[in-house]
C-alpha cells in the first residue's frame, strides 16, 4: 500500500499512452516521488496493471532512460538514475503558474467568472 | 497414495492458476496502477514456504543417492533393489529401493508440479490490481497470500508424500541388510524418523491448502468499460 499517486493511463485521451506515462513518471522523478536509485514496476507488471501492450510501457522507459531519468542494468531492474538535478524554485514557480493558466483558460471557456475560478480552487484545496 | 498427492497437488495449482488467469482483465476508460514492485516473496508464507523447499532439496538429493546405488532385482529387473555383500561368501538385495524405476517419474512428477506452481505464483504477482485505494490494496494483497498459500501447500503435498514413501522404503532396506555398516543403521533410523515429521508437515499444508471452515477466496472486481487499449 503506497500513499503516492498511482500511473493513469485515459484511454479516451489523444496523447499517446506511453506519453501520457512518460509525462507522469518524469513528473514524479522531478518532483522527487520517486528517489534516485528506486525501483519502478517491471514492464510487464505494470503493462498488466494498465492493460496496455508490454511494448507501450518499454517504449517509455526506452525514452526515460534517453533522457537520463532511469536507468536498467542488467538484472536489477529499471531504477531511478543516481543523480537527479534538483527542481529550482523559479522552475517549480514556472510550472505552477503554467498549470494555472491552464486552469483558469478552460475555466473562461466555460464561461466562469473570476468568483467561480476561485470558489472552484478553493473547493478543490479543501477537499485534497 | 504416491499418485494421488501428485495429482491433488497439481489439481491445487490448476485451480490456482485458472483463477489468477479469470481475474486478469483490465478494461476501462481510466486505468490506474500503483508505483509497486511486486515480488513473489513478499506473498509466500516464510515459515512454510522455507520448509517445503528444503525438503524439495532433500527429495531431489535422496532420489540421486538412491538411483546411484541401486541395483537390479531378483528378476533382473533394473533400479529396484538395493545389492549388498558381506565378504566373499554372503551377498543378497533388498527392496522395494528407490532407484530408476521409480525415482525416475517420482522427480519427474516433481519437477512438472514445481514448474506449475512456478507459473502459478508468478501469475499471483503479474494480475493486475483490481483497484488502487488504500482498502482494495489490502484486500488485493490479501487473495494474493491466499492464492500463494495454496500453490506453497501443494507444493508441500506435492513433495512430503514421495519423501515420505521413499524415505520409509529406504529406512527398511537398508535395516534388512545383513551385514550393514554402522552409518547405514544411522542413515535408516534417521530416514524413519523423518517420516512422522512429514506426516506433520503434510497435515500442515493440507491445513493451508484446505483452511477449516476456509472459503474461496473473493477477488476485488475490476471496473469494466469499453475495450482495452
Amino acid at each position: 500500500m503506497s500513499a503516492r499517486p498511482p500511473l493513469l493511463v485515459v484511454a479516451d485521451d489523444p496523447t499517446p499512452p506511453y506519453e501520457q506515462l512518460r509525462r507522469q513518471l518524469t513528473e514524479l522523478i522531478g518532483a522527487g516521488v520517486l528517489a534516485a536509485g528506486e525501483r519502478l514496476p517491471p514492464l510487464r507488471q505494470l503493462a498488466g496493471d494498465l492493460g496496455l501492450a508490454v511494448g507501450t510501457v518499454a517504449r517509455t522507459y526506452r525514452e526515460l532512460e534517453a533522457a537520463g531519468l532511469i536507468v536498467s542494468p542488467r538484472g536489477g531492474g529499471t531504477r531511478v538514475a543516481a543523480a537527479q538535478p534538483a527542481m529550482s524554485v523559479d522552475r517549480r514557480q514556472g510550472l505552477l503558474r503554467a498549470q494555472a493558466e491552464a486552469y483558469v483558460r478552460q475555466a473562461r471557456l466555460l464561461g466562469a467568472d473570476d468568483g467561480q475560478i476561485l470558489s472552484a480552487a478553493q473547493a478543490v484545496l479543501r477537499s485534497a | 497414495m504416491l499418485l494421488a498427492a501428485p495429482v491433488f497437488a497439481l489439481c491445487v495449482v490448476a485451480g490456482v492458476l485458472a483463477g489468477e488467469l479469470a481475474g486478469a482483465a483490465v478494461e476501462g476508460p481510466v486505468r490506474r496502477a500503483p508505483l509497486e514492485v511486486r515480488r513473489v516473496g513478499d506473498h509466500l508464507p516464510r515459515a512454510l514456504g522455507r520448509t517445503v523447499a528444503g525438503l524439495a532439496v532433500l527429495l531431489l538429493g535422496l532420489l540421486a543417492v538412491t538411483s546411484a546405488t541401486a541395483s537390479a532385482d531378483d528378476l533382473g529387473r533394473g533400479g529396484r533393489a538395493l545389492a549388498y555383500r558381506c565378504g566373499a561368501q554372503l551377498s543378497g538385495a533388498v527392496g522395494p529401493w528407490a532407484g530408476s524405476y521409480y525415482s525416475v517419474p517420482l522427480a519427474a512428477v516433481l519437477v512438472v508440479g514445481l514448474l506449475g506452481a512456478g507459473l502459478a505464483l508468478r501469475q499471483v504477482v503479474r494480475r493486475p490490481r483490481a483497484g488502487t485505494t488504500p482498502a482494495a490494496l489490502v484486500d488485493d494483497d490479501a487473495v494474493r497470500r491466499r492464492s500463494a498459500a495454496a500453490v506453497t501447500g501443494a507444493c508441500g503435498v506435492l513433495v512430503a508424500v514421495p519423501l515420505a514413501g521413499v524415505a520409509l522404503t529406504s529406512g527398511v532396506a537398508l535395516l534388512g541388510v545383513d551385514c550393514r555398516a554402522a552409518w547405514q543403521t544411522a542413515a535408516a533410523v534417521a530416514l524413519l524418523a523423518l517420516v512422522p515429521v512429514l506426516v506433520a508437515v503434510l497435515g500442515w499444508c493440507a491445513a493451508v491448502v484446505l483452511p477449516p471452515g476456509g472459503q474461496p477466496a473473493r477477488l476485488p472486481v475490476a471496473p469494466r468499460g469499453p475495450a482495452a487499449l
